[in-house]
């Protein structure tokens, strides 16, 4: 699993941020766009077109299952498809996260006075 | 890394949804069109949803619905048109395309050499005759809030007179009796005068001006200072150079301020140079040099008032419009008139300087204009004609593609490239013709045009030639799109 996880290191922004998104738990798409939205403070927008390119993106390579389209209470009852982080998606956000701090500790060390690792 | 914890959303608690518009969905049901088939089929309902849900959040804040058709106008095409590889499908096969229109507009060099010759003798002739109309006839004259100056000429109806210089002594009337101008200076070209020292002795031509010459056209010098009025009623010998005869006698050395040179054997003191623009009253002047009127003429003992030769220029104060201030020098042409006998018949009319000095160039123009674009349309014919006969020599080849399976968008990308290699040459030659036709009307145009120097091409000349050529591919698409789907890979072979 760890082998398959580098491989499809590095993630794009959007798509890490979707697995951060559905890290807590299932969720449908406008529950997405608001997570990110608001885990961003507004810096990122998904609008539909990004964010379902996105997601179809991150079922193909499994890192998200698609899960049967349900009632959502907050949405009016409408029926919505909900998604869900894999066993794969959650070592892939792992690896990435571990990716991003060894860069970001590689930066604080070059770039900031007195900064170390 | 550590994920924050927001409340799930699902948890929230139902409340009422108000719908977006009709309209709105259908709105964006049409930009989901971006997107390819499968991809509407596989997201497009949940997209609707969230669009919705978007529309609902947005239309409860100031200006954002603004923000969200912008935002998905954007998104709907950028993300669409990601999602069909669009620019994938272009370069996949582009290299070759392009080397295949090469190849076929060299193996016919003849051809290809006449279509391009003819188009760039079109395009050349319309983009000179646009520039020069451009330049000469709708720019405004290169000095400041130049709209505000207006030439000052005589006219006597009963002698059947309309275009006189005003005398010396009226100038002077006008100009202190006046509230309509901020300001009225005059003018004479006189004999050129021989200028020595830094060279062979060389004939210049010289522009004297009265005291508030510079300050009314509001021109400063681009080294050192113009001179005003206690220069000119001094009677120091001052002179300013303009920027050509700086550059080509003194070799645009700054050190030629405060310095004195010899016009007609009298030394005169340098007291700054213009800018290249500035042609008052014509770009061939060399020098302008102080006009005292208080001593202009010692033979006569006084200032004239019958010696009608004068330039006068003045600039409309605030306010004030040309009606106006033509009503108010009649008035006071009205009373001088009574006063003086030499006045009698005599008004003035005041014309803007612009129309003064490209007046009579228009008709001109505009024909010259006409002309030209006639001559491109000639050309855009003749060279659609030529393209078509080798079309058409180039059928089986064509039809033969088609047969084998090159899909309309590849056939028609060729042809693309066959047209826009032809243009682009076409384009270059015109550039060139261009700048040298219009070199060429620079040397023989009125040396009262300012800034025929700087006519010349730019970045709207590229715009213009980029529509012009426009011009030429257009009907060869509309065609292409015309035939019927029976013999489709022939005529779209042929059609371009």
């Amino acid at each position: 699993m760890t082998q398959s996880a580098a491989e499809l290191l590095p993630l794009t922004p959007v798509a890490f941020e979707i697995l951060l998104a559905l890290a807590p738990g299932e969720r449908h798409g406008y529950a997405i766009m608001r997570e990110v939205e608001e885990r961003s403070e507004g810096r990122i927008t998904l609008h539909p077109g990004t964010l379902y390119r996105a997601l179809g993106r991150l079922v193909d390579e499994g890192l998200i299952e698609e899960l049967a389209a349900r009632p959502s209470p907050d949405r009016g009852n409408e029926r919505r498809r909900f998604y869900g982080i894999t066993e794969l998606g959650h070592d892939v956000a792992a690896a990435e996260a571990e990716r991003l701090e060894s860069q970001l500790a590689a930066a604080r060390a070059r770039f900031q006075p007195g900064g170390g690792s | 890394m550590a994920v924050s914890a927001t409340p799930n959303r699902d948890a929230v608690p139902d409340r009422a949804l108000p719908q977006p518009p009709r309209w709105a969905m259908t709105c964006y049901r049409w930009l989901l069109r971006f997107a390819p088939a499968r991809f509407r089929a596989r997201h497009g309902d949940e997209m609707l949803m969230l669009f919705a849900d978007r529309y609902r959040d947005a239309s409860s804040r100031r200006g954002g619905l603004l923000y969200l058709w912008a935002g998905t106008l954007r998104d709907a095409v950028v993300s669409g048109l990601a999602e069909r590889k669009f620019g994938d499908r272009f370069l996949r096969g582009g290299g070759n395309d392009a080397r295949y229109a090469a190849r076929a507009l060299t193996a016919r060099p003849a051809t290809s050499a006449l279509v391009i010759a003819v188009l760039a003798l079109g395009l050349g002739a319309s983009l000179a005759g646009w520039v020069l109309l451009r330049d000469v006839l709708l720019r405004p004259l290169p000095y400041p809030e130049a709209e505000r100056l207006v030439a000052i000429w005589d006219t006597n109806p009963e002698m059947g007179l309309e275009h006189v210089g005003p005398t010396p002594a009226n100038m002077l009337d006008w100009r202190e009796q006046n509230r309509s101008f901020s300001g009225m200076a005059a003018w004479y070209a006189n004999e050129p005068r021989t200028l020595r020292g830094a060279g062979d002795p060389v004939k210049v031509a010289v522009a004297e001006v009265t005291e508030d010459f510079f300050g009314l056209m509001s021109e400063p010098a681009v080294v050192g200072a113009t001179f005003g009025a206690a220069e000119v009623l001094s009677d120091e010998p001052v002179v300013v150079l303009s920027h050509w005869l700086w550059v080509e006698r003194f070799g645009g050395s700054e050190d030629i301020v405060g310095q004195t040179i010899e016009l007609d054997g009298v030394n005169h003191r340098v007291t700054g140079v213009m800018s290249g623009s500035f042609a008052v009253p014509q770009r061939d002047i060399g020098v302008w040099v102080p006009w005292n009127f208080a001593n202009g003429w010692p033979q006569l003992g006084y200032v004239p008032r019958d010696y009608r030769y004068l330039f006068v220029v003045a600039r409309l104060a605030d306010g004030v419009d040309l009606a106006a201030a033509q009503d108010h020098l009649d008035g006071i042409a009205a009373g001088l008139e009574e006063q003086y006998a030499e006045n009698a018949g005599w008004r003035p009319l005041a014309v803007p300087l612009r129309d003064d000095i490209v007046g009579d160039l228009r008709p001109a123009l505009v024909v010259l204009y006409g002309a030209v674009s006639l001559v491109l349309l000639i050309a855009l014919t003749n060279a659609a004609h030529l393209v078509l006969g080798r079309e058409l020599g180039r059928r089986a080849e064509l039809g033969m593609r088609a047969a084998l399976g090159a899909s309309a968008y590849r056939l028609a990308r060729q042809s693309a490239f066959e047209a826009t290699f032809v243009t682009a040459i076409a384009a270059l030659w015109a550039w060139a013709l261009a700048t040298v036709a219009l070199r060429g009307v620079a040397l023989v145009a009125p040396p009262t045009l300012p800034r025929l120097y700087e006519i010349g091409l730019d970045a709207a000349a590229l715009g213009y030639l980029a529509v012009a050529r426009a011009r030429h591919r257009r009907p060869a698409h509309c065609r292409s799109r015309s035939r019927s789907p029976r013999n489709d890979h022939r005529h779209r072979a042929t059609a371009r």
